[in-house]
């Protein structure tokens, strides 16, 4: 009797079996599905209040009147990885950039200025690049120096006195005296002094503060 | 004897498993066939029902595993499909092509429609698709039932 409907009971066996397999394969699967877009999520969700975390800060610098005149660009690559001498930002000419535009972070740290505008992006040469050239002023004895790029991870000043004050840890700003930089930009702090005899100025290294920046947005400043 | 169909059916399987590897990784169509059911439904045909739903089990699970889909719903499907077609036992290529043409498309349009609400797809897609689908599944049938009875003609002239 039962071998008559041996296709059916084999049929329903099967069928079962497969039904069984399915249930726990699509529970596991579940769960580990569900464990992985909650980790993803949290992911997301510590990146995106970084984000908004560094846009109010920038959105204040304007609300304080600190700069009114800027842009804001998101940094889309950095030549070299570390102590970049390029930097690439998503803004270009058609988002009012122009070629000498000043860039820095939101906390008024200097980055470069830009070199080039293209339509859509535009490359910024930073203060590591050795085409760089600044006018800086030392914060306690208001002596005027030129800082040059090119000693990645510092900044050499140059044209301070043998006899100067200077000492460890004193502030570098942008003394105005510029073709591009506008004074009262923070370039970084005086690490290392070193006097050579055969001359009559300082060698002075400068670790700036976009030494440890981590690039995300720039402000570009006309 | 027993044996000797057992490993008519190994060669089968493997040989077809072989196939259905080649065609999913080097040929790049729009819809690819599925080996494995024209091979479920040749059997059926060829009145092997029982071996048929057994395989339908186990093709279906490597068939998920190969595909990284939930383990069994492939073999519910075969399931299905070999359970009604086993009610149609036929003997020449044309009859077994015929049906293989209109399983194929009542396999694609079944498990389609289940889905329609969380895709993109449409009636209209489907119906496209499941005769495209239907048409290869038609091709690679003459194929494989050319393979399936050379395989047995091979094992019938060994003596053990």
């Amino acid at each position: 009797m039962l071998w008559r409907f041996r296709r059916e009971l084999i049929f329903i066996l099967m069928l079962f079996t497969s039904y069984f397999i399915e249930k726990i394969s699509f529970k596991r699967n579940f769960s580990n599905s569900n464990t992985k877009l909650v980790k993803e999520n949290l992911i997301n969700y510590e990146e995106i209040i970084q984000e908004n975390k560094r846009l109010r800060e920038l959105l204040e610098l304007k609300e304080k009147k600190i700069i009114s005149n800027f842009k804001v660009a998101e940094v889309i690559a950095i030549k070299p990885h570390i102590f970049p001498a390029e930097i690439f930002i998503n803004k270009g000419r058609k988002d009012g950039i122009s070629e000498n535009n000043i860039v820095f972070t939101k906390d008024i740290f200097l980055v470069g200025r830009v070199e080039e505008v293209n339509e859509s992006y535009s490359k910024v040469i930073s203060i590591f690049n050795k085409k760089t050239k600044i006018s800086v002023i030392i914060s306690s004895t208001r002596e005027i120096g030129i800082v040059e790029g090119g000693y990645a991870p510092f900044l050499l000043m140059k044209y301070i006195p043998y006899d100067s004050k200077v000492k460890i840890g004193d502030e570098v700003y942008t003394s105005g005296f510029s073709e591009y930089y506008y004074s009262g930009l923070k370039i970084g702090e005086v690490v290392k002094i070193s006097k050579n005899s055969n001359s009559l100025f300082l060698n002075i290294f400068v670790k700036p503060y976009i030494y440890s920046y981590g690039f995300k947005e720039v402000i570009i400043a006309k | 004897m027993q044996n000797k169909k057992l490993f008519v059916v190994l060669e089968q399987v493997l040989i077809i498993s072989i196939f259905q590897y080649i065609f999913c990784n080097f040929f790049h169509f729009k819809i690819t066939p599925s080996f494995y059911l024209i091979y479920l439904l040749i059997l059926s045909f060829d009145g092997n029902v029982e071996i048929s739903l057994f395989l339908s089990l186990i093709l279906g699970l490597i068939q998920d595993i190969l595909n990284n889909e939930i383990l069994g719903i492939t073999s519910i499907r075969y399931l299905l499909i070999v359970y009604f077609s086993s009610f149609f036992v036929v003997k020449s290529i044309r009859s077994k092509c015929s049906l293989i043409f209109i399983f194929s498309f009542l396999y694609f349009v079944m498990f389609s429609f289940g889905e329609i609400n969380e895709s993109f797809w449409d009636g209209k897609i489907i119906l496209k698709y499941s005769i495209l689908f239907s048409f290869y599944n038609l091709l690679i049938g003459i194929l494989i039932e050319s393979i399936i009875r050379e395989i047995r003609k091979k094992w019938k002239e060994k003596i053990f």
